[in-house]
C-alpha cells in the first residue's frame, strides 16, 4: 500500500504544475514543487507521530468518527498524502457504499454518453504521467469511472469538468472505489446540481459569491463592476473542478481535504482568501490584467504557500443565514427571468419577429 | 500598447471542433495538438492592424457543452463579432449549427457580425461536410464564411482580421453607436469623446491618440 501511495504523491508533485494555459507551467511547477518537496522533508523529521495519528484514525474510523471536531481540526492541518486514498473515502462514507458493487455492471454496458466522454479523456490532465499515454491505463480508467457514472445518473450524464474531479481521485484510488467517491460527492456535495443540465447552482454560487465580496471587499467588488468583470470570468471553474483546474494539485488536495469533511463553504472560503491575497494587486489592473492575474500569478502565489492559502481561508467568516437569503432572493430573480422569457417568446411568436 | 478601439468576439460551437485551438493559433501563434478542456470561458486578447488603425481584439472562448450555455449567453451581451465554429470532419457539428445561430441572434446585439468557420480543413481525407455547404449556409443566414485549419494556422488570421474588418465597415457606415459599449466596440482610452459623434469626414476620429 505505502509503495503505490509513495508512487501516486511522487505523481502528484510531479506534475504539480498543471495549469490551464501551458505557456508557463514550467514556472508554476517548479514554485509549486519546491512547496511538495518541502512538505515531504517535513513528513521526514516531525511527521511520524502525525502517521501513527492518521493510521490509527483509518484503522478506527468508526470510533473516531464520533470525534466530529477532532476529526475536522485533524484535517484542516492536511491529510498526509499517503492516507488521503484511505481517509477521502472515509471522509464522503464511500468505504461501503453500495453503488461499488454496481460499477462492475456499469462498464459491462453501453453508455449514450461514451462518444463526448471520450472526445474529453485526452484533453483532461494532458500533462500529468497517469493520463498522458493516448489509451494507455490512466485514460482508460477515466473512461470507465465517466461513463460508470453516465449510466448510473442518466440526468446529469456526462458533464464537462467533472473529469478533472475523477482524474484526481484515480490518482488516489483504484476504479471502483474512485467512483463511488465521485456518486458520494455528486449526491451529498453539491456537485450533482454544479452538474446538471442547467447548471443552476453554480449561476447561485457566483451570485452567493459576488454578494459575499461586495459585503467583505466593498473596494474590490466596486473595481470588479467597474470594470465589467463578472465572478464566472474568474470562478465558473473553482466551484466546476474544486480548484484542481485553477491550482497545483497539491494545493488542491489541501482544499478537497476540507470540502470532504466541511462541505461547499470551504470553496467560497478559499475564493475569498484567493481574493484577499490578491486584492492590492488586482486594485490596480484593468479588465484584461485582471484576467491574466487570475491565470497566471495568483496561482503561483497561492500554490507556493498552500498553508497561507488555507489558513487565510479558515478566518474568512460569512453567515449560514446570509448565504440562505442569497438563495431566495436568486431564486425569486431566475424565476422573473424564467417568466419574462416565456412572455417574450410569446410576443414574438404574435407579431411574427 | 495604444489602440484606436477595441472589438469584443466570442468563439462559439460544439465542443470539440477547434475553438480553444483557433485562439490559440490567432494569439501565440502554435498549435497544441491535446489542448485542456475549456471549463466556463476562457480569454485572449491580440492587436492588429485594420486600414493602418491599431485595432485591439478581445476574444472569449466558451465550453461547448451544452450545460454550459447559461454560462455562455451572457458573453453574447457587449460581443461585437462571433466566431461559429463547426469541424467539417463531423457532420453532427454543422447540423446543430441552426441552434447555435438562434442562440447567437436571441442574446447579441443585432449588428453583431458573425463568421462561420468550418475548422480543421487539414483533415481532407476525413472530410464530411463539403466547403459548398458552409458556403450555402452562410449566404442563407447573412454570415461571412471560412474554411481554417487551428494546426497549419491556414486561414486562421484572416479568420479574425476579415470579422474586425467588417465592424471596422460598419462603424464607418455609422450602423454601430460606438458610444454603447453594450455593442462591444470600445474607444481607445484617450480618443476624444467628441469623436463618439460619428463623422467619417471628421479626420481626427480616425486618428490614434493612443492610451496606457
Amino acid at each position: 500500500l505505502i509503495e503505490t501511495d509513495a508512487k501516486s504523491l511522487n505523481s502528484i508533485s510531479n506534475n504539480s504544475g498543471h495549469s490551464r494555459k501551458s505557456s508557463d507551467t514550467s514556472q508554476i511547477s517548479l514554485t509549486s514543487g519546491t512547496s511538495s518537496l518541502q512538505e515531504r522533508e517535513r513528513c521526514e523529521d516531525g511527521e511520524e507521530d502525525n502517521w501513527t495519528v492518521w493510521g490509527k484514525i483509518a484503522n478506527d474510523w468508526d470510533a473516531y468518527k464520533k470525534k466530529s471536531n477532532y476529526i475536522k481540526d485533524m484535517v484542516r492541518k492536511g491529510i498526509p498524502h499517503h492516507f488521503r486514498g484511505i481517509i477521502w473515502q472515509l471522509l464522503c462514507d464511500a468505504h461501503n457504499s453500495p453503488e461499488k458493487d454496481q460499477f462492475a455492471e456499469y462498464i459491462k454496458a453501453t453508455s449514450a454518453c461514451e462518444k463526448v466522454i471520450r472526445r474529453d479523456i485526452a484533453r483532461t490532465y494532458p500533462e500529468h504521467d497517469l493520463f498522458k499515454e493516448k489509451d494507455g491505463v490512466g485514460q482508460e480508467s477515466l473512461f470507465n469511472v465517466m461513463k460508470a457514472y453516465s449510466l448510473h445518473d442518466r440526468e446529469v450524464g456526462y458533464c464537462q469538468g467533472s473529469g478533472f474531479i475523477v482524474g484526481l481521485l484515480l490518482m488516489l484510488m483504484p476504479e471502483e472505489e474512485a467512483f463511488a467517491v465521485f456518486v458520494k460527492l455528486m449526491k451529498d456535495y453539491r456537485m450533482r446540481d454544479m452538474f446538471k443540465p442547467s447548471m443552476a447552482e453554480l449561476g447561485l454560487c457566483m451570485y452567493q459569491l459576488e454578494n459575499l465580496v461586495q459585503e467583505l471587499m466593498p473596494d474590490l467588488h466596486n473595481h470588479f463592476n467597474s470594470q465589467s468583470f463578472h465572478t464566472s470570468m474568474y470562478a465558473s471553474s473553482w466551484f466546476l473542478t474544486l480548484f484542481t483546474t485553477a491550482l497545483a494539485l497539491p494545493t488542491a488536495c489541501r482544499i478537497i481535504d476540507v470540502f470532504l469533511s466541511e462541505g461547499m463553504d470551504i470553496i467560497f472560503k478559499v475564493a475569498l482568501a484567493l481574493l484577499q491575497m490578491g486584492k492590492e494587486d488586482l486594485l490596480c489592473l484593468d479588465m484584461e490584467g485582471m484576467l491574466k492575474y487570475f491565470q497566471k500569478e495568483l496561482p503561483v502565489r497561492a500554490d507556493s504557500d498552500p498553508e497561507a492559502v488555507m489558513n487565510i481561508a479558515y478566518n474568512v467568516k460569512f453567515n449560514a443565514k446570509r448565504m440562505q437569503k442569497l438563495k431566495k432572493e436568486y431564486t425569486v430573480m431566475k424565476t422573473k427571468e424564467q417568466e419574462d422569457m416565456v412572455e417574450l417568446r410569446r410576443l414574438r411568436q404574435e407579431t411574427g419577429c | 500598447m495604444s489602440y484606436a478601439y477595441m472589438f469584443k468576439y466570442i468563439i462559439i460551437g460544439d465542443t470539440g471542433v477547434g475553438k480553444s485551438c483557433l485562439l490559440l493559433q490567432f494569439t501565440d501563434k502554435r498549435f497544441q495538438p491535446v489542448h485542456d478542456l475549456t471549463i466556463g470561458v476562457e480569454f485572449g486578447a491580440r492587436l492588429v492592424d485594420i486600414e493602418d488603425k491599431q485595432i485591439k481584439l478581445q476574444i472569449w472562448d466558451t465550453a461547448g457543452q451544452e450545460a454550459f450555455r447559461s454560462i455562455t449567453r451572457s458573453y453574447y451581451r457587449g460581443a461585437a463579432g462571433a466566431l461559429l465554429v463547426y469541424d467539417i470532419t463531423r457532420r453532427e457539428t454543422f447540423n446543430h449549427l441552426t441552434t447555435w445561430l438562434d442562440d447567437a441572434r436571441q442574446h447579441s446585439s443585432s449588428n453583431m457580425v458573425i463568421i462561420l468557420i468550418g475548422n480543421k480543413n487539414d483533415l481532407v481525407s476525413r472530410r464530411e461536410v463539403n466547403a459548398e455547404e458552409g458556403e450555402a449556409f452562410a449566404r442563407e443566414h447573412g454570415l461571412i464564411f471560412m474554411e481554417t485549419s487551428a494546426k497549419t494556422a491556414s486561414n486562421v488570421e484572416e479568420a479574425f482580421i476579415n470579422t474586425a474588418k467588417e465592424i471596422y465597415g460598419k462603424i464607418r457606415e455609422g450602423v454601430f453607436d460606438i458610444s454603447n459599449e453594450a455593442n462591444g466596440i470600445k474607444l481607445g482610452v484617450q480618443q476624444s469623446p467628441s469623436a463618439n459623434s460619428l463623422s467619417p469626414t471628421t479626420k481626427s476620429f480616425y486618428q490614434n491618440t493612443g492610451c496606457c
